[in-house]
């Protein structure tokens, strides 16, 4: 928890925002930074993080110190941002085909900028399931090891490993043309 | 040790670093051996970690803090005006109240179910909502039904090393 305190957590879990907003601060990157990579959309990765701090203000309370209150956050996050990408994914197409002119080819050079890189990183999850996104973002973006992946997302350890070795074949498939970006 | 092996472990626990010295030196022995898996790693590691190795970890925008906080401030409010416009023993009655109502309205739902489950019986066509349909034949097709399979990871890990 590092500089978040017991004190400070059991403060918020009696309601009190101050010591909320100190659980906000270190913790609303992450909320944030998944839920932009989950959806791909500001606007929804803004509201997923609101909603999912709302849900952690309300749930505080019942919160008991028997897992790590780091576990706890990330899985409500996960499922509020899971949960909110296959509502999208219901409502716009289903989409798994891989689009190259969705993503417009930039200028060769050798170094690439942020932007490339972003369009890359897009590039490549668009192809994946809200289920294997969620594997990949807290591997190879947020660094969880397999078991921290496993118990944020109530799932087997083997259940992670197929995930991702199912996503990488994937993002495997399209290697030619998202190195072109 | 042979290529498929490899290759899966390649997708997964090399590349993740999650194998034990032991397994590691194994991979690494047949690495060294076999060029058409020094290139699908090479192949794997430029789209599936090198890019995200890299990307920007970004801020929430102010606005979002303040929009939480104006909402579960709403909340407290709510929460304290139920407290205090209440007296001890209303909640206790509204539970009752609560669970009565909880029961008839179990009863109406049971007597709906069986009617209707007495209609329906008779009908050889059942009727299924379309989209759910469509979602699963579309989940079939793609495959996704083999995800929360762990067979064909086999067993554990360790196997892949005898
Ligand atoms: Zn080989």
């Amino acid at each position: 928890m590092d500089d978040l305190t017991e004190d400070i957590v059991l403060q918020a879990a009696r309601g009190d925002v101050e010591a909320f907003e100190n659980i906000y601060k270190h913790y609303s990157a992450f909320v944030y930074n998944v839920a932009l990579r989950m959806l791909k959309n500001i606007e929804n990765a803004q509201e997923v993080t609101q909603d999912v701090f709302v849900t952690l203000y309300r749930k505080l309370e019942t919160f008991r110190f028997e897992s790590s209150l780091k576990t706890w956050i990330y899985r409500i996050t996960m499922n509020t941002a899971i949960n909110y990408a296959k509502k999208v994914s219901r409502i716009q197409d289903r989409t798994v085909e891989f689009d190259a002119n969705r993503y417009p080819a930039a200028s060769p050079s050798k170094v690439i900028s942020q932007d490339q890189l972003q369009k890359r990183i897009d590039a490549l999850l668009s192809v994946l399931n809200p289920d294997q996104k969620a594997c990949v973002i807290l591997r190879s973006l947020e660094g969880l090891s397999y078991e921290e992946i496993a118990s944020t997302l109530n799932i087997n350890i083997n259940t992670v490993r197929s995930r991702l070795k199912r996503a990488r074949e994937k993002m495997l498939s399209i290697k030619e043309e998202v190195m072109n970006l | 040790m042979n290529c498929q092996n490899v290759k899966d472990l390649i997708l997964t626990d090399y590349l993740d670093d999650q194998l034990d010295p032991q397994q590691k030196s194994a991979m690494e022995a047949h690495l060294k051996g076999c060029q058409e898996c020094r290139v699908y790693l090479d192949a794997v590691r430029n789209v599936s970690t090198l890019p995200f190795e890299k990307a920007q970890h970004v801020h929430p925008p102010e606005h979002i803090w303040h929009n939480i906080k104006v909402a579960i401030e709403n909340e407290h409010e709510t929460a304290d005006i139920v407290q205090e416009t209440t007296v001890p023993g209303f909640w206790q009655q509204l539970g009752i109240l609560k669970r009565l109502a909880l029961g008839a309205v179990s009863l109406v739902l049971l007597m709906i179910a069986v009617t209707t489950v007495q209609k329906t019986s008779h009908r050889p066509i059942v009727k299924i909502d379309n989209t759910a349909q469509i979602e699963y034949f579309a989940y079939l097709i793609a495959g996704e039904d083999a995800d929360d399979v762990t067979e064909d990871y086999g067993t554990m890990i360790e196997e892949y090393f005898l």
